[in-house]
């Protein structure tokens, strides 16, 4: 009987270990991942930097992003002449990785609208 | 005895596969990803080539879902509460995104591993933050933003209509430093800033009139 208890608490704290040493094991592999993935990523952008045009102003009040930043300073006209000298300028469609075409043809597609409650 | 032992040493092993293959491969068991969070994971082909997530959303609202993968294939399945697939990215990289408009309740994410070997990803949920209205071709919305130096930042534009066709600036207060002009329904840029301070993002319409809606994450 004492032998049976002992194994039982033997083997619960065998498992306890174990599991422990799993889980600090993958945490580690993951931090180090992160720490990789951070330092390849930084700065990356998925973008073009486009040439600046000059371009008359066309006003457009600015606003702030509800959850973030403080204060006002209004775009430059030049900031707005940019954007509208890149609109005009529209190039072919750049290929950026989160809009890559699938790979094979699926049920669905990327765009999805659950119909409103009644 | 030994019998016992046995039992005891197929538990361990079991225990440990399951903790090191990771705990959400099934819907069962997916791990919460908060709305507006940026959650991060790692699958593998061999052992844990799926990792599930689920989010809840409060109310009706127009959300993305992203996938900012490092290295090889992954793919990205989005679901509802009752586990109907209703968007799914496929593309041959490893960063995914669906995007619409969502009820209120559970939502579940699939993200699968396609390719061979591992790859350790960012997984976001984001809920607009603002929407707007372009009022025909050449209208644009300027909106100001604080960004802190070293963060990264994911900004997504999206809309539903065939006919418009909104683009999405990043700027300082006198250059445009980055673009996005996607002719699909979505539009993206994603910026890790080497200088603080405010940064403007401007919608601007390349053709047609419509709503629009803004979404940034940032971690």
């Amino acid at each position: 009987m004492n032998l049976k208890r002992l194994s039982l608490v033997f083997g619960i704290a065998l498992a306890l270990g174990l599991a422990a040493w799993a889980q600090a094991g993958g945490l580690e592999a993951l931090l180090q991942s992160i720490r990789a993935l951070l330092g390849e990523k930084g700065g990356q952008t998925f973008l073009d930097f486009a040439p600046i045009g000059d371009k008359t102003l066309e006003t457009s009040v600015p606003q702030e992003l509800p959850e973030i930043g403080k204060g006002t300073a209004a775009p430059g006209a030049t900031l707005l002449s940019a954007v509208k000298a890149a609109l005009s300028e529209k190039s072919v469609s750049i290929e950026q990785a989160f809009l890559l075409p699938p790979k094979e043809a699926g049920p669905v597609g990327n765009e999805f609208q659950e119909a409103l409650e009644d | 005895m030994h019998r016992l032992l046995t039992a005891t040493l197929l538990c361990v092993v079991w225990v440990t596969a399951a903790l090191a293959s990771g705990e959400n491969d099934t819907p069962m068991g997916a791990s919460t990803v908060s709305l507006n969070g940026i959650a991060r994971g790692t699958v593998c082909k061999a052992g844990d080539s799926v990792d599930w997530w689920k989010v809840y959303t409060e109310e009706s609202t127009e959300i993305v879902v992203f996938l900012d993968g490092v290295g090889g294939d992954n793919d990205l399945y989005f679901y509802n509460g009752t586990l109907d697939l209703e968007a799914q990215s496929t593309g041959s990289g490893s960063d995914e995104v669906v995007y619409g408009g969502v009820r209120k309740g559970w939502h579940y994410i699939k993200v699968y591993r396609y390719s061979s070997g591992c790859s350790d990803y960012y997984l976001g949920v984001l809920s607009a933050d603002v929407s707007g209205y372009l009022r025909g071709t050449g209208d644009i919305d300027v909106y100001r933003l604080y960004m802190s130096a070293g963060t990264t930042y994911w900004i997504f534009l999206t809309d539903h209509s065939a006919t418009f066709d909104p683009d999405l600036y990043l700027a300082t207060s006198e250059h445009v430093i980055a673009e996005s002009d996607n002719t699909g329904n979505i539009d993206v840029i994603k910026y890790t800033p080497s200088v603080f301070g405010y940064y403007y993002i401007a919608v601007g319409s390349a053709s047609g009139s419509g709503y629009y809606w803004l979404f940034v994450g940032s971690r």
